[in-house]
């Protein structure tokens, strides 16, 4: 047998590899990371203003002036969606930073302490679920007054259940593991066995959480902006340009003030989600790909 | 198994005592509040500061809010669930209209996604990777992709808008009787679209959960014994994957009593998610309360009732403990 061999194959370049195979996901990819290109790079190439009013156009459907028409007030449709995008991605990923960051230590010690700990915590994570989660976010956005900062706090704050669960479930049967029974018998601390043997061993299934995640962040978003909670105008979010759809002359007449900013959301969610599937099926060894 | 029941009970009403505490204080933290809103935001500056006080003083604001807190529960306990400012109204009244549509709806596309997902979810577990298989994938993938506001918004434009056939809010046409017929016209949409969001996570728990159980030993026992493939599948196999199935739809509890806010917004629906909405708008707070309550109380109340669903569904469980 040759050192060749006997080499541990990489698991990350196993799981590209994997990942690389699946069509669906590599497809939503280009198109995902076409899109975070186009609003990172677009205002930087062209001109686009998306708070002044034109007072020539008012309203007015797609021309050569505004490629995608201009809303009630006379801004750019094109600008905003753009501008928008850039506002609805910053909240999606900050707010699920902010739930892993809340969920997954909690999840992790939940599930390694278990008793009155791991009891505490999860009663807690029950408790938010007892209730519809977008009523303690339009109360909590009302109370910190609407901003960007406030809306990723809030939706962070509701997301890290999701990943709490999982962590729990997976390090419950991590930790009885014999490794971990190797590692207590020799003595190492509670922190270090977390660190070092559950950590690792149990955050798997958290890359496919936190694609899923990611969306559920930017549908919640766009969800609070169009009750008209979320972020406010002169910002834009793709929820609150869908905001004016409410009217029902908007939403009948002016289809292309909320039309570009649905498709562009639902692509957005979709394709994320995609690449969430095929991380699962990429990670989950029986699945061929 | 009473011990255990009381001890749900107990720990069911201290997460109902942590909730509204939790809600109460947000509430009262809000810059503003109902007085300001009664008063109108440009005539707040023509009140002398007294009769603002004295205001204050009337509705119970200006004093600290564990107190408040205190008040508000005495006031609960005795049955009284305040009164909403803005509509000047007691919350109880407000709550007891409100509750009716809200379960109407809610049942209605509970029910909807029940039907849709159930036959597809077993479906695709009874073959796996066939064309049934994708197709309720793709429609649990399109229902759990699309925000439920988007959904609304192009149920509305397709068949109200261009096709005409449903009206696009409320419960019934104000210048028509309100016969049963005419509810069932405005109940459609809303409830379809609803049903549809939710159909997602049941298809892929149905599929799933029936999937591991068509593994099962008893599986082949019930085919070698030559009993008709539907009853394997239906009997056998759906009969023992009932408890995830269950647990999914026990998720959607919060909705079914809260109504959900963004529905009911679009369509008018007078329920009490937009009961909810409308309250925080106006910042007036003794509704929102309320509705929290009586959500919560029920959901909590659910979720006991469906542990006793899973023993009845599975006896084996009973046995354990």
């Amino acid at each position: 047998m040759d050192e060749k061999d006997l080499k541990r194959p990489n698991p990350f370049l196993n799981f590209l590899k994997r990942f690389v195979r699946h069509k669906a996901a590599m497809i939503a990819s280009c198109i995902f990371i076409l899109e975070v290109l186009t609003i990172i790079f677009l205002p930087v190439f062209c001109e686009l203003d998306a708070v002044t009013s034109d007072f020539s156009a008012f309203a007015q459907a797609p021309s050569a002036a505004h490629i995608l028409g201009t809303d009630e007030i006379g801004r750019d449709i094109l600008a905003r969606l753009i501008y928008g995008g850039r506002i609805s991605l910053v909240v999606g990923i900050c707010s699920t930073l902010m739930s892993v960051a809340i969920g997954v230590p909690l999840g992790i010690c939940a599930g390694y302490f278990q008793g009155k700990a791991g009891n505490v915590i999860m009663r807690i994570a029950d408790m938010f679920t007892a209730f519809p989660s977008l009523v303690l976010t339009l109360v909590l956005v009302a109370v910190l007054e609407p901003s960007v900062g406030t809306v990723i706090f809030a939706t962070g704050i509701m997301g890290w259940i999701r990943h709490c669960r999982l962590l729990y479930g997976t390090v419950m049967t991590t930790r009885s593991q014999e490794y971990v029974e190797a590692a207590v018998a020799m003595g190492a601390s509670n922190w270090t066995i977390m660190r070092k043997y559950i950590l690792p061993n149990s955050i798997s299934p958290l890359w496919v959480s936190l694609s899923f995640g990611l969306s559920s962040a930017i549908i919640h978003e766009s969800t609070l902006s169009f009750l008209g909670a979320g972020i406010q105008a002169p910002q834009s979010s793709w929820g609150n340009i869908i905001y004016a759809a409410q009217k029902l002359d908007v939403l009948t007449n002016k289809v292309w003030m909320w039309l570009p900013a649905c498709i562009v959301l639902l692509v957005t969610v979709v394709s994320i989600n995609m690449i969430g599937e095929g991380i699962r099926d990429a990670l989950d060894p029986k699945m061929r790909i | 198994m009473r011990k255990k029941l009381v001890s749900r009970l107990l720990f069911s009403l201290v997460i109902m005592l942590a909730l509204t505490f939790l809600v109460f204080a947000l509430s009262s933290l809000i810059k503003g509040n109902v007085v300001d809103t009664m008063l109108g935001g440009e005539e707040a500056g023509t009140i002398s500061e007294e009769a603002y006080n004295a205001l204050l003083h009337q509705y119970g604001l200006d004093q600290p809010v564990p107190i408040r807190y205190w008040n508000w529960l005495v006031d609960v306990l005795h049955g009284d669930l305040g009164t909403s400012v803005a509509q000047n109204r007691s919350v109880a009244s407000l709550l007891s209209q409100r509750i009716g549509p809200t379960l109407l709806l809610s049942g209605t596309s509970l029910l909807i996604s029940i039907i849709i997902s159930l036959p597809l979810g077993i479906m695709s577990a009874y073959k796996p990777y066939s064309i049934w298989d994708n197709f309720a994938s793709g429609v649990a993938f399109i229902s759990s992709s699309m925000p439920g506001f988007m959904v609304c918004l192009f149920a509305i434009y397709v068949f109200s808008v261009k096709l005409g056939i449903f009206p696009t809010y409320g419960m019934y046409y104000s210048n028509q009787p309100q016969t049963i017929g005419n509810l069932l016209i405005h109940l459609a949409l809303p409830a379809l679209v609803s049903g549809l969001t939710m159909t997602g996570g049941l298809i892929k728990q149905t599929r799933s959960a029936v999937l591991e159980v068509m593994n099962e030993e008893y599986i082949k026992t019930a085919r070698s014994k030559g009993l008709a493939e539907f009853k394997v599948v239906v009997r056998h196999g759906f009969r023992n994957a009932l408890i995830p199935i269950i647990t999914q739809i026990s998720l959607s509890l919060p909705y079914l009593v809260g109504g959900s806010v963004v529905i009911e917004q679009i369509f008018s629906w007078p329920g009490m998610g937009s009961l909810i909405i409308s309250s925080i708008y106006a910042r007036d707070y003794d509704p929102v309360l309320g509705c929290c309550m009586v959500i919560c109380a029920v959901v909590l109340l659910g979720n006991i009732l469906v542990d006793f669903v899973y023993l009845l569904v599975d006896p084996r469980l009973s046995k354990e403990r």
